[in-house]
């Protein structure tokens, strides 16, 4: 009987010294499995960040607040210099206004004769970003809208300077955005007066890399940027940044939406077809 | 009074508790650089503290979901986290007898150099992953970040594993 207990005390003691080795191949083999997107795993973290999106929401008041009150001191101490460059710009955006009226009633003019019929309203959501993955391995962005609000997998998600990724995981309450800056990002784009056709490609900093440019194309520091619409997830138009500098082949792009300046994201559905259905994706 | 007087039976969970909180705040839009959004899992110097102080009070089990947690919410392959979670507590756990007798300095040193070993091996596993040479730069940023919040957190760790007063 004795011998049983020390036995088993004997027994536990072993599981208990080699239980992290245990759970280090458990870890390692949900890596295996994680890699591959499982549906049933994309559910979990969408039940997940479903059940966090409210904690997280709570968490971040104080640390906005503290953002705020920082803002806040630093807009104090940069009010004059913010006030003049401001006349500078309102001078330049007036000029500017009067170019637009003068185009906008050219463009009513021309859109009567042609008998064109615009695009109609899109769907849009504005919603907070609650967390951010600040990824070393990946980036994306979580916000709190989800199925509930009309959100779909495939909608972009745009700042007020211009797109700044696309919806990947939809819950019910909250969304994940991959950033365009992440390095599985790819997004068919145009670039500089000659439309150049190109791909936008991420790395995970923050610059986003030009990929297969066609020979003897001519692009040069400071070319605009812009989605083509050539793979039906990005809409024709929408711009992406400027080209910054040139090393050899390697074309930087400095992009126009910064995710560290962005608190709020505007989800639109631009009702594109691009994206392969999961089960395709699985498939394939 | 002590909070094991006040609170007896949950201060058990205190600890695991503290550490959920650290991931949250970790994901949460908030940022140590005024450039980019770092991850930083100040989390692993509270396994790393409770594996040598108290690892019966944060066991491998709970740092195992902790990590599988991290990585629902930061949305990277399934285990990732969880494994570097639980290859920062056993190293600790297995050099416990000799890191319990390490003063502060030497604990925050254990702590930087046993970072670099993780660090450096957590950028070969992610481009493992991804199929490419990742940014090596966050990586960095987030060692550097690691090593120079420690202090601070294991004094809190200390205080709190005081104020607790658990048993060995």
């Amino acid at each position: 009987m004795e011998n049983k207990f020390f036995r088993l005390k004997r027994i536990k003691a072993q599981v208990k010294q080699f239980a992290p080795v245990l759970f280090l191949i458990a870890a390692l083999a949900l890596t295996g499995i994680g890699v591959s997107n499982n549906p049933v795993l994309i559910r979990v973290r969408t039940a997940a960040t479903d059940a966090f999106v409210p904690i997280l929401s709570v968490l971040y008041t104080p640390v906005r607040w503290v953002k705020d009150i920082g803002n806040s001191v630093t807009e104090i101490f940069s009010i004059r210099s913010e006030n003049e460059r401001l006349k500078e710009e309102n001078a330049s955006l007036r000029l500017l206004q009067n170019k637009v009226y003068q185009l906008s009633s050219d463009n009513q003019k021309l859109s009567q004769l042609l008998n064109y019929k615009p695009d109609g309203e899109k769907h849009f959501v504005t919603a907070r970003i609650v967390a951010d993955n600040g990824g070393s391995f990946s980036k994306s962005v979580l916000v709190q809208a989800g199925t509930v609000d009309g959100i779909s997998k495939g909608d972009l998600a745009l700042t007020e300077l211009g797109v700044l990724g696309r919806v990947i995981e939809v819950g019910s309450l909250a969304s994940r955005v991959l950033l365009i800056t992440d390095y599985t990002s790819r997004i068919p784009v145009k670039v500089g007066e000659d439309g150049v056709l190109a791909i936008l490609s991420g790395d995970n900093s923050v610059l986003l890399k030009l990929i297969a440019v066609p020979e003897g194309a001519q692009i040069n520091v400071g070319d605009l940027v812009m989605t083509s619409g050539h793979s039906g997830v990005y809409p024709a138009g929408l711009s992406l940044g400027t080209v910054v500098s040139m090393e050899g082949s390697n074309i930087y792009v400095q992009p126009f939406s910064e995710r560290d300046k962005a608190e709020f994201v505007r989800l639109v559905d631009f009702g594109l077809d691009g994206l392969l259905p999961d089960s395709r994706c699985r498939e394939e | 009074m002590t909070i094991q007087q006040k609170i007896p039976f949950f201060r058990v969970f205190i600890p695991a508790i503290i550490a959920l909180l650290f991931i949250l705040f970790s994901v949460i839009p908030f940022s140590f650089s005024p450039t980019t959004k770092i991850y930083v899992p100040l989390v692993l110097i509270v396994i790393y503290y409770f594996a040598i102080f108290r690892p019966s009070v944060l066991n491998v089990i709970t740092v195992f979901f902790l990590g599988i947690l991290t990585d629902l919410l930061l949305s990277v392959p399934f285990g990732l986290n969880a494994f570097f979670f639980v290859l920062i507590f056993f190293i600790a756990n297995l050099g416990r007898s000799f890191l319990l007798d390490m003063s502060f300095n030497g604990l925050w040193i254990s702590f930087a150099a046993l970072m670099f070993a993780v660090d450096l091996l957590w950028y070969l596993f992610s481009c493992l992953i991804s199929g490419e040479w990742l940014f090596l730069s966050p990586f960095i940023l987030q060692y550097i970040l690691l090593v120079l919040f420690c202090p601070l957190i294991i004094s809190f760790c200390c205080w709190l594993n005081i104020k607790l007063g658990y048993k060995s």
